[in-house]
Parts: structure tokens; sequence; C-alpha cells
């Protein structure tokens, strides 16, 4: 998160986190630790991801985001990587409109990271780091006033080498153009190319340029070919598991049989003399044992060969979890009105708990980087949503330092999982060892069992409704597995909570009397950051039991929620939505026999969204029929790559309720590939009609959002459908 | 990034498995003599068009077609297919050449990080080839086997009732005098 220009709201959970870790934790740790300054934080935390939106300013940089080749499509340097979400495309939408470039006059490369070997740091640093749904965001103000900036000078240089002043020329399909006299113009490239400088050296505004008024758009929020499209359909992009040069050699590098045990000895065994091997290291030292050989597959059976011992590690079995999870300590992150009291005066109770498994992000490209190790520089490419700190990574994982150039590949799917990786560090090891280029791959079975996970999850909630259908008081504990090493532990323990596994954490109504504690669970299996973090176990825990509260009290659940939304600030935002999205999914109609309707809602990252699901249950077996999302995501960049975000979302929650579970015995997960994990296929995928009611002109966040509501809807479905309520995932009707 | 190079065999004949892929003739290199299809197609032949997601034929990304059969290549040996005609999405269209009308139509519709992408477009043409106009249960039957964790079934249905409108056209175009 970078411009200082950027107003306090855009204030980050990580930019906190960061801040914090940063300025002299221990000394505010004691501050930190007192109940009342711990919910202040919380609270600040939550209201900043719940009011989420890109700044309309940030610094002008031309330099840092383009670059105009004396021919051909100008190019933009995302500092985001492509992992799916489409954030290229939307990117050279901000930068096309302030140009005035056609769609073809654009194009997007990932921006190398450098680091180490003396040199000053090269890219966009921590602004390179793709997660929290924060990336068009972001962006927003700094790329559009750098775009801006970029057009106004070219505007000045161009009208001088056509002999006009700046007030006589406008900026019109990639060109200076002539106000008066249309056939006087000269493209962008041209102006360029007749001055060998970089843009800072150029004549500048006077003034600040003048951003385009919403009204004036014609490329910001209309749908626009994916930039990466072309490249894709042929087989020609390069993820991080195609990055090869020529030489290239495979390495396959031991994962521990327990998490966290630790390497106590090693032999080569008969891996030495093995066909194409050409390198074994086993170093106790830093756990770190692997082979290198001429192909994959070479590699992998000589690692199998290996004789290792390992010690220590994770004794975790799967029926511990809960009792782990149950155990944690609690902090109070939101808490209004006196529960205590409401929870002693007369009235019926309601209460529950929800659970949610571990489950693997299973993004379809395993893990993957390709480094080069040569005495003068280091080059790697990987599959990395941080390209900067893989950059900083790989410098200290060489004997010898030199400058490392991280170049960001496509992602085959990341969902959080590629914010922290190895394989690149792990590659230039091998490459430093071996003097040719490395490619780290895994395979699918490292790469389901390793994690890290989406945390368990354990909520207990108790409420209280008014016979009217008024929400009296909800008192909940929250248990969640921690995500470190996301947040260092030092963090967690001055917190006393997981500022990630906040996320949908608490419920949006105004509830009088609400207390919610936040319990971090040390379960002894790697848990970090997937798609949301918190929010989809938190949502479909708390988003059911205000299910349960509506029916209790007797009242249609879409009516509830209406009944209990405040009319102003962010949680009325899903007023409309909601109201919509009864219209849109027929909510009032009829229900058939074995079939059912059920709504949830969440904010995150800016963004509300309300979903409702069409369910029906034949012989114990639950089918989504239909799935209706009203959502408001601020302004939308482009409304396809919006609505695929969101429905694809969808998918990924269904695919949670439906089917995934990682189990774990003795400190490893028992499940590996898609036979013994497997996830939503086409012929469980329902239509989904996405309806983006966007409010302002500033956007929020996608990426995460739309898989909020999803599994507490369809449960919510089901309970209507069958009567039963489901209370953990995934569903299973089977059960008794 | 410099693609390897088509490696022309230089083995002792006798001994050389040859592979016709995308119309050229190949042969593998002795080192992947013993491995599955997908790793002498990404690794031998740099042809990483063609992807790699589970290595147990469960997700559907490493499809080839096989003398026009939709195959898993992470479950055949080069050996298993030295006579048959390979066909990896690098030979769906030649380089430089325009897109064909399955390419153009999942461009159009694109999916999400498109890792999948070489299954949903290799299971589309085959789909095509043998029902121009197939019914959408013909459409649901081809994609079954190919797996997409970002979710994007309903873009593959739209991208190919796409391409069955686009073969329509052409169709049309060519029957036309």
């Amino acid at each position: 998160m970078t411009t200082a220009s950027a107003p306090d709201r855009r204030v980050t959970r990580r930019k906190v986190i960061v801040g914090m870790a940063a300025s002299g934790a221990l000394l505010v740790g004691g501050f930190i630790g007192t109940k009342y300054v711990r919910r202040r934080i919380a609270g600040k935390l939550v209201e900043d991801d719940w009011s989420l939106r890109g700044s309309q300013t940030g610094a002008a940089k031309p330099d840092l985001w383009f670059e105009v080749p004396p021919a051909g499509p100008i190019v933009l340097y995302s500092p985001n990587v492509e992992m799916g979400q489409g954030i290229h495309t939307a990117l050279a939408q901000l930068a096309a409109e302030e140009l005035e470039l056609r769609w073809d006059q654009i194009q997007v490369r990932a921006t190398p990271s450098v680091h180490g070997g003396g040199q000053k740091p090269r890219g966009f640093g921590s602004l390179s780091r793709t997660a929290g749904s924060r990336s068009i965001a972001t962006a927003f103000g700094p790329l559009r006033s750098s775009a801006a900036m970029l057009r106004e000078i070219l505007l000045i240089e161009g009208a001088r080498q056509l002999g006009l002043t700046r007030t006589d020329v406008i900026a019109r399909e990639g060109a200076v153009a002539s106000k008066s006299l249309p056939s006087v113009h000269i493209s962008f490239n041209d102006v360029v190319a007749a001055r060998n400088a970089t843009f800072s050296s150029w004549d500048r505004p006077p003034t600040k340029p003048i951003l385009k008024q919403p009204t004036a758009f014609t490329v910001i929020g209309h749908p626009f070919r994916r930039v990466d499209a072309d490249s894709k359909v042929r087989g020609a992009a390069v993820y991080g598991y195609d990055a090869t040069l020529p030489g290239t050699v495979y390495g396959s590098v031991a994962h521990p049989p327990r998490y966290g045990a630790r390497l106590a000895s090693g032999t080569a065994g008969t891996a030495a003399q093995m066909p194409g091997v050409l390198k074994i290291v086993i170093d106790p030292k830093s756990d770190f044992a692997a082979v290198v050989a001429a192909t994959r597959t070479r590699a992998h059976a000589a690692l199998d060969a290996l004789q290792l011992s390992w010690e220590g590690g994770s004794t975790t079995n799967d029926a511990e979890i809960e009792e782990q999870l149950r155990r944690a300590d609690g902090t109070v992150v939101h808490e209004t009105g006196n529960v205590d009291d409401v929870f002693r005066s007369a009235g019926r109770t309601v209460r529950a708990e929800y659970r949610t498994p571990a489950a693997a992000h299973a993004h379809l490209e395993p893990i993957a980087a390709l480094a080069d190790v040569r005495d003068d520089a280091v080059e790697v490419w990987a599959a990395t949503q941080q390209p900067d700190a893989v950059a900083k990574q790989v410098s200290n994982a060489l004997r010898k330092r030199r400058p490392v150039t991280v170049h960001p590949t496509y992602l085959g799917g990341g969902f959080g999982r590629k914010f922290l990786v190895s394989s690149a560090a792990d590659a230039a090891r091998l490459s430093e060892a071996v003097g040719k280029p490395v490619h780290v791959g895994w395979t699918r079975e490292q790469d389901m069992r390793h994690g890290p996970f989406r945390p368990p999850s354990l909520t207990m909630i108790a409420g209280m409704v008014s016979a009217g259908g008024r929400i009296l008081g909800i008192d909940q504990h929250s248990h969640l597995a921690r995500t470190t090493p996301i947040v260092p532990e030092t963090l967690l323990d001055m917190l006393g909570f997981d500022p990630t596994g906040l996320n949908g954490q608490v419920l949006p109504y105004g509830i009088e009397h609400y207390r919610v504690r936040s319990h971090v669970g040390d379960i002894g299996i790697p848990t970090g950051i997937w798609r949301g973090v918190g929010l989809l176990p938190n949502v479909f825990a708390v988003e059911s039991f205000i299910d349960e509260l509506a029916h209790h009290a007797g009242q249609d659940p879409l009516q509830f929620r209406l009944n209990n939304l405040p009319k102003s600030g962010v949680p009325g935002k899903f007023r409309p939505l909601l109201e919509t999205l009864r219209q849109r999914s027929g909510w009032d109609e009829q229900t058939k026999a074995g079939a059912g309707r059920g709504v949830a809602l969440s904010v995150m990252a800016g963004t509300c969204v309300a979903t409702v699901v069409h369910a029906k249950v034949i012989d114990r077996r639950i089918t989504v029929e239909q799935v209706y999302v009203c959502a408001d995501p601020g302004l939308v960049i482009n409304p396809d790559g919006a609505r695929l975000q969101i429905a694809g979302a969808v998918m990924m929650g269904l695919s949670s309720a439906l089917f995934e579970k990682v189990t774990f015995r003795n400190g490893m997960a028992e499940q590996s590939n898609f036979d013994d994990y497997p996830i939503l296929s086409a012929a469980d995928a329902p239509p989904v009609d996405v309806h983006l009611m966007g409010t302002g002109d500033v956007p929020a966040g996608l990426g995460e959002p739309g898989i909020g509501p999803v599994a507490a809807a369809l449960g919510n479905a089901v309970f209507v459908a069958t009567g039963r309520r489901l209370r953990a995932l995934p569903f299973d009707l089977s059960a008794e | 990034m410099v693609a390897h190079t088509l490696r022309c065999s230089d083995h002792k004949p006798a001994l050389t498995v040859e592979l016709s892929v995308n119309h050229h003739r190949v042969a593998v290199p002795d080192d992947y003599r013993d491995d599955q299809l997908l790793w002498v197609l990404r690794d031998a032949l740099g042809l990483t068009g063609t992807h790699y997601g589970c290595g147990v034929g469960k997700c559907g990304a490493c499809m080839v077609l096989a003398d026009d059969i939709p195959t898993r290549s992470c479950q055949a040996s080069a050996a298993d297919l030295a006579g048959a005609s390979i066909v990896t999405i690098e030979g769906l269209t030649a380089e430089g050449e325009p897109l064909s009308l399955v390419q153009q139509a999942f461009a159009e519709n694109a999916l999400q990080c498109m890792w999948c992408l070489p299954g949903h477009l290799i299971a589309a043409r085959a789909l095509l080839a043998s029902h121009p106009n197939p019914s959408a249960a013909e459409v649901e039957e081809s994609m079954a086997e190919n797996l997409c964790r970002c979710g994007g079934y309903n873009q593959v249905r739209r991208a190919i009732a796409r391409a069955i409108e686009l073969t329509a056209a052409e169709t049309d175009h060519d029957d036309k005098p």
C-alpha cells in the first residue's frame, strides 16, 4: 500500500500489521494487551474492511507504470499478478481510459521485482502483493493519476513537435491530434521516439492533470476482452510450471512426513546410482533434502530413494482438532450493549454450534518456480502472489549475494496459497549447486498434503429474539485455527485475535446487545490464508444462526434480515440488495416439495454480497438448482470480469459446502489428490445469476467477497427443503 | 524465455520412439522413454501449453487429441502412442495464424486462470468435430471430465455455445457458391 496521499480509510489490515510489527512491537505489547485497546483495534480493522474503497488520488509516476515503445502497443507494468481474477485487464482499462487508447494499443506485463546484491530494489515493492481483494482499490488512484500525467506530458511534447501548443491538441486513439485539423496528428510512439529520454525529464503540466469524470467513461464500466486470453488459448502463456530455459534441469525437494518435523540425518541410498541424477543435497541444518536430475520423473524417483530420518513434528489427529479449537483463549473483538444482562433476563435462548473443516486450495497449477543462478546475477520465474518477498527470500537462500530478479509468471489459480512459496528459494539453492537453471514443480500430492489449509473453525452462538422478530442479543464465540506464518506469533499474542480470521466474523445487523469473542486455536497443522480466510467459515456459522433465529421467530428469513438491518452506513447497503434479490430470485413464489430457498449475506473488502440458493433434496442428495447474487462492489471496472469473479467464488463456496474436507492423521493430511479430495465439477455447477449494483465512483474488492454467503445460503435452503439444520461442512444428509 | 526447440533424432534408430506431434515427426529423447506423454510434451519438446494438474487422470488439464480422441497425456506413455497423431493446444492453430473457431470462442468467453483451458479446448474441439450441433446433454458429457477450480463451468458452456454458433456461420459461408 503506497501513496502518502491516500486517505486514512485506505489503511489496510496488512499495513496495520506490518506497522505494528515494525514499530517496537514489544514496547507497545503491554499496552495493546489491554482488553479495551484490543477491541478498538479489532473494531478499526473491521470498519476499515467494510468501508474499503479505492482512492481517487495517488502519486503520478508514469515511469513506474508505463513504457512507450517506438512502435506497437503502450506497455502497462502491472504491480499485481494475474491469477485468474482478470486484474491485468481491469488495470489496462483504467490506463486506456485516461490515455485515450484503443484496446489494441495497450498491453500488460507483470513487473519484475529486483532485490539484493547492493542494487537499489526495483519494482512495485509491497504494492506488488496480490491479496485481500485489494488490487483494484489500491491501484485505482495511483494508476489513473500516472496515466493522466503521461497523457499530459505526451500532449505537451507532441504539440511542440507538431508546432502547436498544448491547448491546440487532444489525445485520441493513442495519438496527439490537432483539435481544429484532425488530420494533423502524431502517434504517442512517434512522440517518444523523437526524444531519447525517460518521462521524468519531460515538461510537466503546471497543475495536476484532471482525471476523467465517470460520466465521460467509455472504457471503465464496459466489458473488454481479457488481455491474456489470446496467448492462453494458443497455449503460449507462461505460468510458473511452464517456465523453462535452455539446459533446464529438474529439482525435487523433500517434504517432512509430519508437519514441522526436522530432518535429523540422511544418506543418498541408491539415489546416487540412479539414471539422470545430477546432484543430491542433504542438509539437516536447514531441514533441506533434494535431488536434481535431468527429468522430473527421475528427480522424483531419486528423491523417494533417499534414506531420510525425520524427528519431532506434529502428532495431530483429526479427532483432536475440535477440542484444541474449543480450548483456545478468547478476546472480545466486538461488544455493544450488555450481553450478560440480556441473557439473564427472561426469554428463550437459541443456541447452536457450527463446524467447518480444513480445506485445500486445490489451485489447478501446483506450486512451481524456475531459478537461474549465474555468477553475476540471478533470475527467477515464479508463480507467486508477492514477487518482492520471493526476491528477498531467494537472495537470503544463496551462499553468494547477487542481484535477484523475480519475474512473476501467470498463476494457475492462487486463492491465497501462492502468497508464501518456498519453490523459488529451493530452485535457486539447487541452481547455485549445479550451475544450471533448475525448475522445481511440486507434485499434486506434495501440493495438497502440505497446506497451509483453510483454518478449521468451531463457532458457538447464543441468541435471543423478540416475538416481533427483533434480535435482542447475541453472544458469539468464534474459534478459528491461526493463520501463522502470515500473521507473526508475537503479533497474535499481543492482539489476542487473528486479524485475517476476522473476515465475516461480526454480523452487520443492528443488534443492541452483541458480543463476539475471537479465539485463536493452535492445532498443529499449517493453516493460512484461503480465499477470504475467515470469511466462509465465519459467515457459514453466523448467517446460518440468523436463519435459525428467523425461523424461531416465525418470520420469513429474508424479511427478518431486512427488519434487523440498519438503514444507514455500510450495513444499510444490504437493503436494496435484498429487495432486488427478492424479485430476481422469485423468493416469494411457492416452493415445490423437497425444494427450498435460502438466503445469506456478508461484507468483505468493501463489497456487500447477498446470495439466494435454490436447492432440492432427493434421497438425501443435495442438488443446487440455481444461485442468485446481488452485490455492491462500488465502481465496477469490467462487468464481465466482476460477474465471473463472483460466480467463481460461488462455485468454490458450493464446492466447500458439498465436498471438501481435509482430515489429519499423525500430523499429516490424509488426502492428496482429486481422487480422494473431490472438488465441484461441471455436473454439480448450477447457473449463477450475478447482478451488480455498484454504488459510488470508486471501486472496492471482488476476489473474495462472493464466497462469503454461499454455504450458509445453501444450508438455509436445505433446512427449508428438509427441516434439517446442517451445522457442519461439508453437508452430509446421510448422517443422523 | 526460450522454448526448447524440437529435438531431432540423434539416437540409435532401433531404440528411438517416434511420435507425431502437431503434424511433425519427433523423437522422444532417451531420458524420457519411460515418461508419460505429458512430460515428453512439456519438458522434452517444450510444448508447455498442455498442463499438469493431478497426474492421476482426474482433472483433465493435460488433455491432447490422439487420433482425434481426447486423451489424458498423464495416463499414457510415449511408447503407447507411438503410432498416433497427437495434437496439442499449440497445434489447434499454427503460430501467427488466426485463432481456430473454438479458440476464438474461448478467447471471447475467457475462463479465469485458464490453467484448465487446454483440456476444455481439446474436449470442445473433439465434441464439435464429431457433433457440429451437439445437444445440451452432449455438451455436458464433453465437459464432465475437466475440472475448473476457478468455477468457470458456466463460462465453458457459453464458450461452447459460441463455438457452435461460429461453426454454423462458417458452414453457411462455405455452402455459398
